[in-house]
């Protein structure tokens, strides 16, 4: 087993609507390659959720509707992050785990793939994987990213 | 030509469904009788690879797409197996990304436009700089199982009439952007495409064109007085008469839950860029109507409504007739 990513990142509110480019080289083919990735914390409180709703989210809305799209805002009693990621390989996109929730491992391997991933070879070339940051709501997130591959046959 | 039942924006647990793909294409049959169904998950494209398994259980028609879920608005895709690049989009260069997508034989529409988005969805709300939305083929103006009262419905219907008043000719159409549920009880919502077949290509073309409604019930067709004659005329279409004479016959059979209306009272509001031109109520024989003089009008448009519990319900809408 050979780790490619060991990662740990603190985001803050100001980057929101940004994306984190991991990089790796691969230097020969792989049976599978393996991604953990969490973050915390999922949402507001509710004491801070009532603090967001400030002028910089409301003037995006036409001046007409503002006040109900207010109300449906004032709703939520929690707001919630959202970070997703993305794999490439040396040819192009290999998938999206678009979820607002994790699952404890993301596996791309010859035969199969976690759903949202293309299953194939592991060839050698550089592979990204990209956390996109959708929202970021609560002052900061932690998050942490693992990318680990095995080879059977031989010591990686 | 005949009206096909379409859902053109669903997820499966490629993206952030609750149901599977297998769940999500037995609902679509057996609840809603749908003729077509387009898979578009969230930044992914791996539901395709199922969908190619299922084909022989069912007869529906099965559309490839993708919802770009981009940090300033989402765009859903049709008709291409490829993945498409969302990544590297910033508020400037979407129109330059669709027109790639128009090249390559996408069909593209702006999903839930007026979607609450941030603080509680960031990027449903679209917020694209666009300086020419003729890129684009169509737009969700009803989405969700939310009624014509909901903000958002309020907002997109709003959005839409703007565009056309602008002139653009621009497809509405219904987005489930199926997540979860579905059952019989619910009162389902179609995107209907009028088209000579039920294959990708045609139910694509269709939609291109604007020959389209939505309903949660009762369907109209409409025929024009030319020469004498009654002729069908396609929502999506132009036409160069004035003044015109226009037949409305009602199709409460093609939607399962339309029976319901055939007691019921049921009118259509003539909606037009000049506001509201008349209000006709159905009745058994078929009335023409007239619009003596189309001076100034650039489209109509009808929205159909019932009474229900003494209150003034909207039951769909069809796409415009353009006036050149």
């Amino acid at each position: 087993m050979k780790t490619y990513i060991d990662a740990k990142g603190m985001l803050t509110r100001d980057c929101m609507k940004s994306q984190i480019i991991y990089q790796f080289f691969v230097d020969k083919p792989l049976d599978g390659l393996y991604i953990s990735f969490y973050y915390y914390p999922k949402s507001t409180s509710e004491q801070q959720q009532k603090k967001m709703i400030c002028d910089d989210y409301m003037n995006q809305y036409p001046d007409v509707f503002r006040s109900e799209y207010k109300k449906e805002i004032e709703k939520e009693q929690y707001l919630y992050n959202l970070l997703t990621l993305s794999v490439d390989d040396d040819k192009g996109f290999r998938g999206s785990y678009h979820k607002h929730w994790m699952v404890d491992e993301i596996v791309i391997e010859k035969a199969s793939a976690t759903k949202g991933f293309i299953a194939g070879e592991i060839k050698e070339g550089n592979w990204k994987v990209t956390i996109s940051n959708h929202a970021i709501l609560t002052e900061n997130i932690t998050y942490h990213i693992k990318v680990w591959g095995t080879c059977q046959n031989e010591m990686v | 030509m005949r009206w096909y039942k379409c859902e053109l924006h669903t997820h499966t647990k490629h993206s952030d469904a609750r149901h599977d793909l297998e769940e999500l294409v037995d609902k679509a049959w057996n609840l809603l009788n749908l003729d077509v169904l387009a898979i578009t998950d969230h930044n992914t494209i791996t539901a395709n690879n199922e969908v190619i398994a299922n084909k022989e259980k069912y007869s529906l028609t099965f559309i490839p797409g993708i919802e770009l879920t981009t940090f300033y608005g989402h765009i859903v895709v049709l008709g291409l197996e490829e993945y498409i690049e969302w990544r590297d989009l910033h508020r400037f260069n979407l129109e330059q990304r669709v027109e790639e997508i128009n090249k390559c034989g996408g069909v593209v529409g702006i999903a839930h436009p007026c979607r609450v988005g941030d603080p509680i969805s960031t990027g449903s709300y679209f917020t694209y700089h666009i300086d020419d939305y003729n890129v684009f083929d169509y737009i969700e103006v009803w989405t969700r199982m939310t009624s014509d009262e909901d903000i958002e419905n309020k907002a997109n219907m709003a959005l839409w009439t703007e565009l056309l008043n602008k002139g653009y000719r621009i497809t509405g159409v219904y987005g489930r952007d199926w997540h979860d549920g579905g059952s019989e009880a619910d009162e389902n919502i179609y995107t209907l495409v009028n088209c000579p077949d039920s294959d990708k290509t045609s139910i694509l073309q269709g939609i291109k064109r604007g020959h389209v409604q939505c309903s949660s019930g009762p369907i109209i067709n409409i025929q024009v007085l030319k020469a004498g004659e009654w002729e069908d005329l396609y929502f999506g279409d132009e036409i160069v008469l004035n003044p015109i004479t226009f037949k409305l016959c009602w199709d409460l059979e093609t939607i399962k839950r339309a029976e319901k209306y055939k007691q019921a009272k049921l009118y259509v509001n003539i909606q037009s860029n000049k506001g509201s031109l008349a209000m006709i109520e159905k009745t058994d024989s078929e009335e023409p109507f007239h619009i003596d003089n189309i001076d100034g009008l650039k489209w109509i448009r009808l929205h159909t409504y019932t009474i229900e519990n003494d209150h003034e319900k909207m039951l769909g809408f069809t796409n415009p007739i353009y006036f050149k």
